[in-house]
């Protein structure tokens, strides 16, 4: 009974080209309904294939590192996929810290990334994933590798924007 | 009316309900493009050795490059331990641009010393306090580019 009454399976008989069929003519003249024949299969191929995009694209970024609004990371080619690490932020000219979004003073750094990791082995496997403006001077960055490299640290991944 | 429905027959000709698998397929949109991360991060990958040892057992075996970032854009490269390559033609300097690196130069260098002695690998930079972080990554992207994937950093 539902199924009589469906509005679809109106909208189905009532196509727009039921009545324009040059194989078989329906030999009825052009009727016009009120109800609105919708075609949704075309739609739902377009819905499938943005789903199936952004799945892709989702899964591709599953290590999201927090940037930050002030930071404009430098472009470069033949760069790798950032894989997890501890997170270093430097921000600002003076190069403000921040480990994992916490503001850390310079001379803390390295004690703070030692209890951080709670033992070398795994800091020289996971890494340190290195965030900073492109114009940052070296000066200020150089002290984080010092202190990375005294708590342990031996890969450091310098964060860029990949420029295929 | 057929309470039982035993003699009923079964329809052939049925239609799938679209509207509740477009709910959800709007659904799962509308997530995803709110999580989706648009940018494409990269990381370049530097392995700094703790001391010096390991660093000098590969120079000993293929030979290593050092580049020394200084000045107005200045880019001095060193060859060492590399076989035929010594005196005048172990050292190249590039002079900058307007107070910039000259990258389309240092890329040519590079690219020649890389197809020449496609042994070495082992890369350490040098940069000076004022050297910007972008210029060591393209520096770092023309090496890596070149196959000479093991790059390190000096620190001050």
């Amino acid at each position: 009974m539902l199924a009589e009454a469906s509005p679809l399976k109106k909208s189905v008989l009532a196509s727009a080209i039921a009545g324009q069929s040059r194989i078989r003519p329906t030999g009825q003249k052009h009727r016009r309904t009120l109800l609105a024949s919708l075609m949704l299969t075309s739609l739902v191929d377009a819905f499938s294939i943005l789903v199936i995009f952004l799945l892709i694209n989702y899964s591709a970024n599953q290590d999201n590192v927090n940037v930050g609004d002030k930071i404009r990371l430098p472009e470069a080619r033949a760069s790798q996929f950032i894989q997890n690490g501890v997170v270093v932020r430097i921000e600002g000219e003076t190069g403000e810290v921040f480990v994992d979004d916490k503001g850390i003073a310079i001379s803390a750094l390295a004690d703070h990334l030692k209890a951080l990791n709670g033992g070398a082995e795994k800091a020289s496997s996971d890494g340190l994933v290195i965030v900073a403006d492109r114009q940052l001077d070296y000066a200020a960055l150089s002290p984080v590798i010092l202190a990375g490299s005294s708590a342990g640290f031996t890969k450091f991944k310098f964060a860029v924007v990949r420029d295929e | 009316m057929n309470v039982t429905g035993k003699n009923r027959k079964r329809r052939m000709n049925f239609e799938l309900n679209l509207v509740p698998f477009i709910d959800v397929l709007s659904t799962c949109i509308c997530f995803l493009l709110l999580t989706a991360v648009f940018i494409n991060l990269g990381s370049f990958h530097v392995n700094q050795a703790v001391g010096t040892e390991p660093l000098e057992k590969t120079e000993k075996k293929t030979g290593s490059v050092m580049v020394s970032l200084g000045g107005d854009g200045q880019v001095r490269f060193e060859v060492k331990d590399v076989k035929g390559v010594s005196g005048n033609a172990a050292l190249m300097t590039i002079n900058g641009r307007q107070g910039k690196i000259d990258f389309a130069e240092t890329e040519r260098w590079i690219k020649n010393f890389a197809a020449r002695n496609a042994d070495v690998k082992t890369v350490l930079i040098l940069p000076n306090p004022h050297s910007k972080y972008d210029d060591l990554i393209q520096l770092m992207a023309q090496f890596r580019g070149n196959a000479m994937e093991q790059i390190g950093i000096a620190p001050l």
